[in-house]
């Protein structure tokens, strides 16, 4: 098979890389031969559907994969039910409530494993039933080859990487290469409950907690994932907390947050309250922060999150697309 | 792999050229076959003719041989009965030549040859020799000359020499 | 797309062109040839096959023949078959003749293979008609004895000097 390999290398590829929104797709395709880059571009498309793609989708797909007899399809994980935890063993599922048999779970490097659930990954194989799919790439996949790329790995250093996307952020903390903890949020909501969350903020935590209860799919059979419903309480509570604390600074940077900023923030907030005190992850001092931006992030979060974490925080700028083509190429051992 | 699903099957070749190249090979070890089957033909009746010049030669041989023989077989009838003529003919002329010879002419010599006879002898006369023995000479033999020479006691020596000329037989 | 639909053209074009070469190749340098010289062999053997039968019956034929003269000229080829007995001869030669010389002369061979022997002789009788008897049972002889021309006959003293050439004739079976 060695020389199908060979000669599979010889010829044409092409990837087709997918990032599934709520109302549409990004796609981008490359189409490579040897180390000449045929074709790359990228095209936005309407969905219709959660379940199934939309027409014009289907079409370009296929077009596509006529041409290219070698054609893999990528796809962007950005669903709930998804997360790591700090170590491969089966064992340790059961320690951080989740349910092993349904979940399908990868061990990176043999020190910590992500996973997604089997749910999940079904719709996605179902989303994409009319033209195929090859590749299925979870978020913190992407981080961590981002972060592997980094060239300082202080053994002592507790850094904070968080890779923002449209509709999602990613959180991981590593101390030198062992890693902390890791949370996967989806950011996306309606519009329309913006501004009621704004003003719920000051006095009602209870409709924000509301809010977020519906955002959660409630398909969710993990219904160990206690985590989710820990932050919940926990922004109930902080809420509070941080009104009466950073109340002045706070208000005018807040004030300033709109819409997916704001539950950015809120979101990031609850993530690391739940690292520093859920007993099951080594909490520990972030002394860095690095932000992998996908779609620009303003600069009054920034700020904030300054300010929140009293760190410098370091930004690059990244393409989702871009980094999910360079792990199908790695998977595919085509243009290493 | 890092991927939650295993990638699809991938052809190296699309449709058409799978099909196109497995009809091609199709068609080649086909006519291969064809034509090592046609050879395999070819070979057996190589073998075949090997044998069968072979033997169509040794058969030539002794169709030579048996015709030689018979040829043989047929000359030597031929001589025998050429001998048994000759000799006959001999024999019968030897018998007609003394039986023509009158008492009054004497030989004294013979040399029969096939086409010719030279008698030599004496008579009494010339006459006894033109009378008795030149008529049926001159009726056997074509040309019949004589010689004649006075002998001591009136005896007429003759010189007689006579051919015949073996007529041409038209098959 | 229609790049991609040339493209496509293309490929089948390329396609038939390479059948049509890889078919050509194998018939011109494989097949015909083949064919070919099944062909001349079958041809070649079909009449060898036929040469086969042609001379089965000639030999047959000719056997036959040869058996045949074989048995109607027992006596000729047997005459020639036996060696000439020189004592046999003249006892039988001193039956008719008073002196009997018989010289041996030369050997040759005919054409056909035979042996001829020559002798000459010279014999002496009383009467030409002793010729006449001897030349008759010279059959008596189983040999062939031709007496050769010419013979020449001598008076002496009243009885006559016989001199001739005799070929015996011989071929051993």
């Amino acid at each position: 098979m060695g020389l199908f390999k060979a000669i599979k290398k010889r010829m044409t590829n092409q990837f087709i890389a997918v990032i599934v929104y709520e109302e549409s797709c990004a796609i981008k395709v490359k189409r490579v031969k040897k180390t000449q880059t045929l074709l790359e571009e990228t095209k936005e498309f309407e969905l219709h559907s959660k379940e199934r793609l939309s027409k014009d989708v289907i079409t370009y797909i296929q077009t596509l994969q006529e041409d290219v007899e070698q054609t893999y399809i990528v796809l962007f994980l950005n669903s709930y039910g998804q997360g790591v935890v700090p170590s491969c063993l089966k064992s340790d599922y059961k320690k951080y409530h989740i349910d092993y048999n349904n979940v399908k779970e990868i061990c990176i490097d043999k020190k910590y494993s992500i996973y997604a659930s089997l749910i999940d990954i079904k719709w996605a194989e179902k989303l994409f039933i009319d033209t195929g799919l090859d590749f299925i790439f979870s978020p913190f996949l992407i981080l961590d080859s981002l972060i592997k790329r980094e060239t300082s790995q202080d053994k002592e250093n507790v850094t904070l990487y968080m890779m923002n996307c449209v509709n999602s952020i990613t959180v991981m903390i590593f101390k030198g290469g062992r890693l902390l903890y890791g949370a996967f949020i989806n950011i996306a909501k309606e519009e329309d409950l913006l501004s009621s969350d704004f003003e719920s903020e000051d006095t009602d935590g209870d409709s924000l907690e509301d809010e977020m209860l519906e955002e959660i799919d409630l398909d969710l059979e993990m219904e160990e994932n206690t985590e989710i419903l820990d932050i919940l309480d926990d922004v109930q509570s902080d809420e509070k907390q941080f009104q009466s604390t950073h109340k002045d600074e706070n208000e005018e940077v807040v004030s300033r947050l709109f819409g997916q900023d704001l539950r950015l923030v809120k979101y990031f907030d609850a993530s690391l309250r739940e690292f520093y005190e859920n007993e099951l992850y080594d909490s520990d001092f972030i002394t860095a922060v690095k932000i992998y931006d996908s779609c620009d992030l303003s600069k009054e979060v920034i700020e904030y999150l300054k300010e929140q974490l009293l760190i410098d925080i370091k930004r690059d700028s990244i393409d989702i697309h871009d980094q999910l083509l360079k792990l199908a190429m790695q998977e595919t051992d085509i243009n290493a | 792999m890092r991927s939650f699903i295993k990638p699809r099957k991938k052809r190296l070749l699309d449709r058409m050229s799978a099909l196109w190249l497995s009809f091609i090979i199709l068609v080649s070890i086909g006519l291969i076959v064809f034509g090592v089957i046609i050879h395999y033909k070819s070979s057996f009746y190589i073998k075949m003719l090997d044998s069968l010049q072979h033997q169509n030669a040794t058969t030539s041989k002794e169709v030579t041989n048996l015709s030689k023989k018979v040829m043989l077989i047929n000359s030597q009838k031929k001589i025998y009965d050429e001998v048994e003529k000759t000799n006959d003919v001999l024999k019968v002329s030897m018998k007609n030549l003394f039986d023509l010879i009158p008492d009054q002419i004497t030989l004294t010599s013979v040399v029969m040859e096939r086409n010719s006879l030279l008698l030599k002898g004496y008579s009494i006369s010339k006459e006894a020799y033109t009378l008795l023995l030149q008529p049926p000479l001159k009726s056997i033999f074509t040309k019949s000359e004589v010689k004649f020479s006075k002998m001591k006691d009136a005896k007429v020596e003759f010189e007689s020499f006579n051919t015949i000329q073996p007529q041409k037989v038209e098959k | 797309m229609s790049e991609a639909s040339n493209k496509k053209t293309l490929r089948f074009i390329i396609f038939i062109l390479a059948f049509m070469v890889v078919v050509m190749f194998f018939v011109f340098l494989f097949v015909i040839p083949s064919i070919k010289t099944y062909k001349s062999k079958k041809a070649e053997y079909s009449f060898q096959k036929r040469q086969e039968i042609i001379l089965r019956e000639k030999r047959q034929e000719l056997e036959k023949k040869l058996s045949d003269l074989q048995n109607r000229y027992k006596k000729t080829i047997k005459a020639f078959a036996n060696d000439f007995n020189e004592d046999e001869f003249l006892t039988l030669a001193k039956r008719y003749f008073n002196n009997v010389n018989l010289k041996r002369m030369k050997k040759t061979k005919s054409e056909s293979g035979l042996d001829i022997y020559e002798f000459s002789a010279d014999f002496n009788a009383n009467t030409p008609v002793k010729f006449y008897d001897f030349v008759e049972n010279l059959k008596s002889v189983n040999n062939v004895i031709k007496i050769n021309f010419p013979v020449i006959l001598q008076a002496s003293g009243g009885k006559i000097d016989l001199k001739f050439n005799m070929s015996v004739y011989h071929l051993k079976e």
